[in-house]
């Protein structure tokens, strides 16, 4: 399904593509840039999804990034730099979607892993999930925007000590800190994440589900005032989509 | 320098006063003012002026526009107590025409209803001006008034308080001509009834953009909504939304560009317009996800669902939970609390907080 990286798998359920990171048991991600962008852009619109999960295959997430490979990549400083970029702009990408994405998080989710994660705009977990940001403990840090989208979610004491500890955070406490939105007793959490996404979604026009994403997405990019003219304007488009509709309806009634 | 410091309710109080002024409107905010030496000069005074803007009206439509304006000021049977009052009020001594005014007010149980007052003090001469503010009668579908300084704006079209054309209209002239110019401590909105508001009213709505679009034009009105509810944000006083029953889609955006959301048990919750195929179009995208987060706000705004008291508090929507027939009350006197120090400035902690 997915050329260049083979151990991406695209996969679809009505409306929803799933995206599974398939290198068991850990599913340490290999490169920064662990998935195409343009690939995935494409299927995502070929495909009209009305939403995305994100999850690992088997009893983990992922365990973060694959090591050997990142200091192999490290020989060469512009290399690296040009690949963390990479993977940075395919976080920003899959954030920035007009359609909801959510993590389905199950086992452990650290280093890499859970800076995927936060990239998704809600997070699920099992029980039994563990979060880290164990890059402290190798002399390293955070290195795919966890240190600016960590804060905004749990406030900037709980991201800071999270990041300089390095500490595994259980489910419980992570819900507390908001680093995730839901807990589930379901040990499979990705009917859990798939059965919140097609309660967001299932009755929903792509344009509707486009709109509102795109107004939610402005409220963290644009001025107040000028999100506020934004909203309003994209309310208007469909509003006006929906009064002809009811006109027409009227008229051919009337016919 | 005008300050708020009694409501009608203790109108008794002024009779020592000298130098009144009358400000009364007749339709569409336009007023009249007029200006007299005691409370008894200015009624008399009032019914033998001229009323009408074009100044042709004699003294008979006088005294029918000074007897409407009081109807409406106790929004009640005009037949009997608007007569009786002016008729009690007019030619007596201004301590009658107070006792009068409280006795009605009393026998009713009325509490200042859609009336405000404020005076002002002169220091130069040391005159002390009175003022009222009646509202205009053409205003249905709001109820307005002061006591203690606190301003009091109803939802008035109960059961469901819709938000329709009228209401907006009215909203906005309610708060060009009287609000930003009255100093107040604070605002409470409410709705009358079991409920504060359905929000917009969905077919006249729809019908309004497909004129404006048969027309050519763009669908202003929802800017103009918009904006309504922005100022209520961006005002330099608490403003307290208290609500008790439903609350969705454009009636919440109105409580959440409030600083405060005080809510009954039971109350209901919701931005459903994502289930009719559109999206919040007044701020709900935007203030939701400040006060909830964005994941919650994509979640809540894209399934359109209910949001019990309970959960709104946990996540942050609201501020507290009252129990049931309270939270107006309750409103009222922490909005008493947190202003009771003298010469707080809420304009800079509001500049600070953004």
């Amino acid at each position: 399904m997915n050329p260049t990286h083979p151990y991406i798998i695209f996969d679809k359920i009505d409306d929803i593509g799933i995206v599974t990171l398939h290198l068991p048991p850990q599913n340490f991600i290999p490169v920064p840039d662990f998935i195409d962008d343009k690939e995935l852009h494409a299927w995502i619109t070929k495909n009209q999804f009305k939403g995305i999960i994100i999850q690992g295959a088997g009893r983990h997430f992922s365990a973060g990034a694959d090591l050997k490979n990142l200091f192999d990549l490290a020989r060469d400083e512009k290399q690296l730099i040009s690949r963390m970029n990479k993977g940075k702009d395919l976080l920003e990408y899959i954030s920035n979607l007009k359609i909801p994405v959510i993590a389905a998080i199950k086992g452990s989710c650290f280093g890499g892993g859970l800076e995927i994660a936060l990239a998704c705009h809600i997070r699920v977990c099992t029980e039994n999930a563990l979060f880290a940001f164990p890059e402290v403990n190798l002399n390293l840090m955070p290195g795919l925007a966890a240190t600016v989208r960590l804060p905004q979610l749990t406030g900037f004491s709980n991201a800071t000590s999270m990041i300089l500890t390095g500490d595994i955070t259980d489910a419980g406490t992570a819900l507390k800190i908001k680093l995730v939105d839901h807990i589930s007793g379901d040990k499979d959490i990705s009917l859990y994440a798939l059965k919140l996404l097609k309660k967001m979604t299932d009755h929903h026009l792509l344009e509707v589900i486009h709109s509102i994403m795109t107004s939610l997405h402005n409220s963290r990019k644009l001025p107040y005032k000028e999100a506020l003219a934004e909203e309003t304007n994209l309310f208007c488009k469909l509003a006006i989509t929906e009064a002809k509709k009811n006109y027409d309806e009227d008229h051919k009634i009337h016919a | 320098m005008t300050k708020i410091i009694k409501s009608m309710h203790n109108l008794s109080n002024l009779a020592g006063y000298s130098n009144f002024h009358l400000i009364i409107s007749i339709d569409d905010f336009r007023y009249n003012i007029l200006q007299a030496q005691s409370i008894n000069d200015l009624f008399t005074q009032a019914e033998l002026s001229v009323f009408s803007p074009e100044k042709s009206m004699k003294s008979l439509a006088g005294r029918y526009l000074i007897k409407k304006s009081l109807f409406d000021l106790l929004s009640i049977e005009p037949k009997y107590t608007g007569i009786e009052l002016l008729n009690n009020a007019l030619g007596k001594p201004e301590m009658t025409f107070s006792a009068e005014l409280q006795r009605i007010l009393d026998q009713k149980n009325i509490r200042s209803v859609s009336c405000s007052m404020s005076h002002s003090r002169n220091h130069a001469t040391g005159m002390v001006a009175v003022s009222y503010h009646v509202i205009s009668p053409s205003c249905r579908t709001i109820i307005w008034y002061i006591e203690d300084g606190i301003g009091h704006l109803i939802l008035n079209q109960p059961p469901t308080n819709k938000m329709n054309k009228v209401f907006f209209d009215e909203l906005k002239g309610l708060y060009q001509e009287l609000i930003k110019s009255t100093e107040l401590k604070a605002i409470i909105i409410s709705g009358k009834g079991r409920h504060f508001s359905s929000g917009a009213d969905l077919d006249e709505m729809l019908q309004r953009i497909m004129t404006d679009y048969k027309h050519h034009k763009q669908p202003g009105f929802l800017l103009n909504n918009s904006a309504i509810f922005n100022f209520f944000e961006d005002m330099e006083i608490p403003v307290i939304a208290a609500i008790r029953g439903v609350c969705i889609g454009s009636a919440l955006e109105l409580a959440l560009s409030c600083h405060y959301r005080f809510c009954e048990e039971g109350a209901l919750l919701a931005l459903p317009e994502s289930t009719f195929n559109l999206m919040p179009g007044c701020g709900g995208t935007q203030l939701l996800t400040r006060l909830a987060g964005f994941s919650k706000a994509v979640e809540i705004i894209l399934e359109g669902r209910n949001i019990s008291p309970e959960e709104a508090l946990s996540l942050g929507i609201i501020d507290k939970i009252t129990p049931r027939k309270q939270v107006v009350q309750i409103a009222t006197n922490f909005a008493k609390e947190i202003t009771e120090k003298k010469d707080r400035d809420f304009s800079k902690t509001k500049l600070y907080c953004n």
